[in-house]
């Protein structure tokens, strides 16, 4: 019966908390809404447009055609290939093409067979493989070489590169056949699953954290802390305002994007999806920025903290290039990055258009923990410091 | 006799190597008004914030109406009540929200919280202003909100940090009114102050403190009588020749000054007169130009000046506060 009480109460309490910053929220309404769409507009609306994705991303191609068409397209491809988006490198057989692809040398390997450039032929003309850590870089330069085979072959047909049935000396988990859906693939689909998880990051930075110090610098805590509530639920309170803050800036993002023509393959579900992996980035977030409020006194170094924390965070997670591009190091920090994990679902949702339970329980198990361990932290470390 | 509402024994309190709070003991009695003065980081707030359960004392104990505060915290919030130094209102919602928050979290609803809210905003005289923003209202209207704030339930004891501070003239006795009316209805008033002629008006009894202990503790006029029975004599004159005249004055009459900035002050005791008319005499003797002399009841400046060697605002102060500040943060 007590404990209830104190459950009843801890809950009301974190309400009456809650429903006080989303007051203060509400009462700034129109700033608060431009700050948080302004953000994700601009980077999506500049970079989106840059095209090309990372540089000299080493593709390797099998001629297994050697006729005047595979001369021409090979040619091509060099030609494009000027530009330092990927470089292009010719390789005898296609199991050491594999091989390659296995170890990483290569990031995407094509094939391309004797149909290649023959408008009566149906069968595959260019075969295109790559392994799934390489699946983001791959992501962003698929497009440029799709469009040198369907542009120069254009009495080819469109279908230059399509998705093939994995062959038998491709070990099946490590393949992925690119998907028909991934030829609409551009640098704007590749970001805004980064983008997503950026502003809702960035949200939760300057959600309860946030609040929490200026509550602390102008006093506000004190006056609060006197009245019968307790730690928790001010920690609740702050928590559940966050994940408010980032639900309504990830709406706006998916709005934004839906409306620049990104499109979201799974739909609808995608949508709830998005929010789910997005609520859990948030929760753990939350716990870094509540840690942080409870160490730090002026929301000045706070913010200057959260950007520390934040944005190289974020260039590690594969959000703004592929973490294939990255030196070994890097890519170890990026592979414990909990932000790499949300990217990663979220562009699995949307441009990949398949997010199994497989890949989705342990990528959520990964963010949870993350939740656990932070909020953990900051129950732990706020205490009431008035000095 | 009224009953002792609190009681504080021997509280100490540390920030790593620095006392702020060094032995403090009183009891404060029911349905006065107590004050507590000190300059800039001789422990006032220290001292506040333990009471309310904010920080807990290093060492020592607070009881209110007899209970020990560490065992039975929510005493506190049932029976205090707190307006911060500064001035906390929201100032993005309304009156009627800065209101509404306290009274649900003071566990109130319906027509009973709508009451509240009512009562508050009459009696802060923001009736027509509930729904404006409280960052709009000026610095007396955010005060008085602030004061009904902390009455939403009603405490029985009501601490004051600080009420007055930044505030003009008008609004700073418009707020003695409001203390005192509280006060009347049996509200017990703790407050803290750096302004001495609020404690004298407003304060039954004062606490100073200095270095985190109290250097004197009584009625006003109490503490008055500490420095002198009669008259103080303040004697002005040009810096340089401070030194000489107080030489001077200590070598012919045998009467120890204080020297204060750019005079020197005498507790004259009850041949204040006589006093005056000999030291004056004695420095024209000596050719010490005297550029004003006066004489008047002590006041709490001077019992401050003989407590702690300064006034109370003077810069020596404001630099050793300073370095309690840094000391403070680390």
């Amino acid at each position: 019966m007590k404990m209830s009480n104190i459950l009843t109460s801890t809950l009301g309490k974190a309400y009456v908390l809650y429903k006080r910053d989303m007051l203060i929220f509400k009462s700034n309404l129109r700033s608060n809404i431009v700050r948080t769409i302004l953000f994700p507009l601009i980077i999506l609306i500049f970079f989106s447009n840059i095209g090309a994705v990372a540089h000299n991303v080493p593709v390797g191609v099998v001629n297994n055609a050697n006729n005047a068409n595979s001369y021409k397209f090979m040619q091509s491809l060099y030609a494009t290939s000027s530009n330092g988006a990927f470089k292009v490198i010719t390789i005898p057989s296609i199991s050491q093409g594999m091989s390659e692809v296995n170890s990483g040398q290569v990031a995407l390997l094509l094939i391309l067979n004797p149909t290649i450039g023959d408008s009566s032929s149906s069968a595959t003309g260019i075969l295109a493989y790559y392994s799934s850590p390489d699946a983001s870089t791959v992501d962003g330069i698929l497009p440029i070489i799709s469009g040198v085979a369907s542009q120069f072959y254009s009495g080819v047909g469109t279908h230059s590169i399509v998705p093939i049935n994995a062959q038998p000396q491709a070990p099946d988990t490590k393949f992925v056949p690119t998907l028909t859906s991934g030829l609409s693939t551009n640098y704007e689909d590749f970001l805004v699953g980064g983008v997503i998880a950026l502003v809702a990051v960035f949200g939760t930075l300057f959600g309860g954290g946030f609040t929490l110090i200026t509550d602390k610098q102008l006093g506000n805590l004190k006056a609060l802390l006197i009245t019968p509530l307790n730690r928790a639920s001010v920690m609740l309170g702050k928590t559940i305002y966050t994940l408010t803050l980032s639900v309504i800036s990830t709406a706006l993002v998916i709005v934004i994007s839906l409306f620049l023509g990104v499109t979201i393959l799974m739909g609808l579900i995608g949508v709830v999806w998005i929010f789910i992996i997005v609520l859990m980035l948030t929760l753990g977030f939350t716990g870094i920025s509540l840690i942080l409020a409870t160490r730090v006194k002026k929301p000045e170094i706070y913010a200057i903290f959260t950007q520390t924390i934040a944005l190289p965070l974020w260039f590690l997670s594969g959000a703004f290039f592929p973490a294939a591009s990255m030196p070994t190091w890097m890519r170890l920090i990026s592979q414990v990055n909990p932000m790499t994990y949300a990217v990663d679902g979220i562009r699995d949702v949307m441009i990949t258009g398949s997010y199994p339970l497989s890949t989705a329980l342990p990528q959520l198990a990964i963010l949870a923990l993350f939740a656990v361990i932070t909020l953990g932290l900051a129950i732990k470390l706020f205490k009431v410091q008035i000095a | 006799m009224p009953n002792d509402v609190i009681e504080i024994k021997n509280l100490v309190r540390k920030f790593g190597s620095f006392t702020a709070v060094n032995g403090i003991s009183l009891s404060i009695k029911e349905g006065e008004i107590f004050g507590i003065l000190g300059p800039n980081g001789a422990g006032k707030t220290t001292t506040i914030n333990m009471l309310l359960g904010l920080i807990t004392p290093t060492d020592g104990t607070i009881k209110v109406y007899g209970n020990d505060i560490t065992r039975h915290p929510q005493v506190i919030k049932e029976k205090m009540g707190l307006m911060t130094q500064e001035t906390v209102v929201d100032g993005d919602l309304t009156a009627e929200q800065n209101l509404e928050i306290f009274a649900e979290l003071y566990g109130m609803s319906g027509i009973e919280k709508k009451e509240a809210i009512d009562n508050a905003l009459e009696e802060a005289e923001l009736s027509d202003f509930r729904n404006a923003k409280a960052g709009s209202f000026s610095g007396g209207m955010q005060r008085r909100l602030n004061l009904v704030k902390s009455m939403m339930h009603s405490p029985k004891i009501l601490v004051l940090d600080e009420p007055t501070t930044g505030l003009d003239v008008q609004n700073r006795v418009s707020m003695w009114g409001r203390i005192r009316k509280l006060n009347k209805s049996g509200i017990t008033i703790i407050l803290t102050t750096q302004y001495l002629e609020e404690a004298d008006s407003l304060c039954n009894r004062l606490a100073v403190i200095d270095h985190g202990q109290i250097k004197a503790l009584g009625t006003p006029a109490e503490l008055k009588k500490m420095v002198s029975e009669g008259n103080v004599i303040d004697i002005s004159l040009r810096f340089e020749d401070i030194e000489r005249a107080s030489k001077v004055i200590k070598q012919k009459l045998g009467i120890e000054c204080k020297t204060v900035a750019d005079r020197i002050s005498i507790a004259a005791g009850k041949e204040d007169v006589k006093t005056l008319s000999s030291i004056i005499s004695v420095l024209e003797k000596e050719k010490v130009p005297i550029i004003a002399a006066s004489m008047h009841l002590p006041t709490l400046d001077d019992v401050f000046i003989k407590l702690t060697g300064g006034t109370i605002r003077d810069e020596l102060g404001e630099q050793q506060s300073n370095a309690s500040k840094i000391m403070w943060r680390r």
